[in-house]
C-alpha cells in the first residue's frame, strides 16, 4: 500500500513537472544533441539484453537527423542466443513542441547489426571446429519518445524503440527481434 | 448543402496551399541519404531486407542522379541465406513538380554481388557448395519525394530490376524434413534474365547548392 502511494505521488510529481508550458530561450534555430546511457531489451522467452547506447543528433525545424550506437553488453534470460549484437543506425525524427521543453518524438531509423549467434554454430571440416560466424545485418527500428530540455545544456531523455531484422548466416538464421528502451541524460549545444 | 460547400472550399484551398509556394528539388542541389530496401518477387517467394546509402546530384530543375550502395539478406526458409550487393546510378526524371509533393519517373544501371550459403550445421559442412556472381543489372520504376522542410526530404521509389549476365543456379526442394537448398556451380547454365521488385524508402537531407 505504502509502495503504491509512492508510486502514484512520484506520477504526479512527474507528469506536474512535465505539464508547464515553459518554453526555450535560444538565438539559434537549430540544435545539437549528443548522450550516453544504458538500454534494457526485451526478447522473447523472458530474455532480456543490455547495450550501452551512444547518441548523436542535430535538430531544425521540427525534424532531428539521428544517430545512434547500441554496444552490446550481454543477455540473460531463458534464451540468450547472441554472442554479439551491436548495432548502428541512423534516421529522422519528428518533434512536437519544439518550442516548449518537454518535446514528444516519433522516428524510423534503418540500421545495420553486428551479430553472431551462441546457439548456432557450424562444422568447419578442415579445422574439425565450431565455428560461430559474425555477420553484418540489415536491421530497421520504429521509435517513440520525449526529450525534456533544461535551462542550457542538458536535457533528460526516454524512448522505446522496435526493432526488427533477422540474423543471417551460414547456419540457422535467428530473429533480431527486440523491443528496447533508453533513457538518460544528455549534453545539448 | 452550404456545409459542403464551405468543407471543399477549405479543401481546395488546403490542398493549394500544400502544392503552391516553394520551389524545391532545384539544380545544383547536393544530397545525402540512408536507404531501407526491401526486395521482393524475386527469384525466391521470401522477402529479403536492406539497407544502404545514397547520394544526389541534380543535373537541372526536372533532373536528378541517384549515386547508390545496398546490402541485401533474404533468408531462405531457414535452408540458407542469400546476400546482394548493388553499387550504381538512377537518372530521376520530374515530369511535373507539385510543390512539397514530386513524382518522378526512375531508371539506371547497377552492378550487382550475390552470394548463396546453404545452411551448414554442427554435424555437416556444406561451405563448399556456396554460389556466387557478380552480374549487371538494369532498373526502373516510379518514385516520389515528400518534402519535409527546405533541405529534408522522404523518398519512396518501387522499380523493377532485370539482372544481366550468368543465372545464379540454386532451388529451394521441400523434403520430408523441411526445406533443402541444392545449389549447382555449373558455369554453363547460361545467361538467363532474372529480376526482382525493389521497394525503397529513403531519407535525403540537402548539404549544398552548386548551381
Amino acid at each position: 500500500m505504502k509502495n503504491r502511494l509512492v508510486f502514484i505521488c512520484f506520477t504526479f510529481i512527474s507528469i506536474s513537472g512535465f505539464s508547464q508550458d515553459s518554453e526555450i530561450k535560444s538565438s539559434k534555430d537549430w540544435k545539437l544533441k549528443s548522450a550516453l546511457s544504458f538500454a534494457p531489451g526485451f526478447l522473447t522467452e523472458k530474455t532480456n539484453t543490455i547495450q550501452l547506447q551512444g547518441t548523436i543528433g542535430f535538430v531544425k525545424n521540427k525534424i532531428e537527423l539521428r544517430g545512434d550506437g547500441f554496444y552490446f553488453l550481454n543477455s540473460f534470460g531463458d534464451r540468450p542466443r547472441f554472442s554479439m549484437n551491436h548495432q548502428l543506425y541512423a534516421g529522422a525524427f519528428y518533434k512536437f513542441l519544439t518550442e516548449k521543453q518537454f518535446q514528444p518524438y516519433v522516428g524510423f531509423q534503418p540500421g545495420l547489426a553486428m551479430s553472431q549467434s551462441s546457439e548456432y554454430g557450424a562444422l568447419n571440416f578442415e579445422t574439425q571446429q565450431l565455428e560461430h560466424q559474425i555477420t553484418y545485418n540489415p536491421v530497421g527500428s520504429i521509435v517513440g519518445g520525449f526529450d525534456f530540455f533544461g535551462e542550457k545544456l542538458f536535457y533528460l531523455f526516454a524512448e522505446a524503440r522496435y526493432i526488427f531484422g533477422k540474423h543471417t548466416s551460414n547456419t540457422y538464421p535467428v530473429y533480431l527481434d527486440e523491443f528496447r528502451l533508453s533513457f538518460g541524460l544528455g549534453l545539448t549545444f | 448543402m452550404t456545409r459542403y460547400k464551405y468543407i471543399f472550399i477549405l479543401l481546395v484551398l488546403g490542398v493549394s496551399n500544400t502544392f503552391s509556394q516553394k520551389i524545391y528539388a532545384e539544380k545544383g542541389n547536393i544530397e545525402l541519404g540512408l536507404r531501407t530496401t526491401s526486395s521482393v518477387f524475386g527469384h525466391d517467394p521470401y522477402n529479403g531486407l536492406g539497407i544502404g546509402g545514397q547520394t544526389r546530384v541534380q543535373i537541372t530543375d526536372y533532373l536528378n542522379t541517384e549515386w547508390f550502395v545496398d546490402w541485401i539478406t533474404i533468408d531462405l526458409a531457414g535452408a540458407g541465406t542469400r546476400k546482394n550487393a548493388h553499387i550504381g546510378w538512377s537518372v530521376l526524371f520530374y515530369p511535373k513538380k507539385m510543390g512539397k509533393f514530386i513524382p518522378y519517373l526512375i531508371a539506371g544501371h547497377c552492378f550487382d554481388y550475390a552470394k548463396v550459403t546453404p545452411l551448414s550445421t554442427q554435424y555437416l559442412d556444406r561451405s563448399h557448395d556456396e554460389v556466387t556472381r557478380w552480374s549487371s543489372a538494369v532498373q526502373m520504376g516510379l518514385g516520389s519525394h515528400y518534402y519535409l522542410n527546405d533541405r529534408f526530404n522522404l523518398s519512396f521509389s518501387a522499380q523493377y530490376m532485370m539482372h544481366l549476365g550468368n543465372h545464379l543456379e540454386y532451388e529451394l526442394l521441400e523434403t520430408e524434413k523441411g526445406y533443402y537448398l541444392e545449389t549447382n556451380k555449373d558455369k554453363h547454365t547460361g545467361e538467363r534474365l532474372e529480376g526482382h521488385v525493389l521497394l525503397t524508402l529513403s531519407l535525403n537531407y540537402k548539404i549544398a547548392d552548386l548551381w
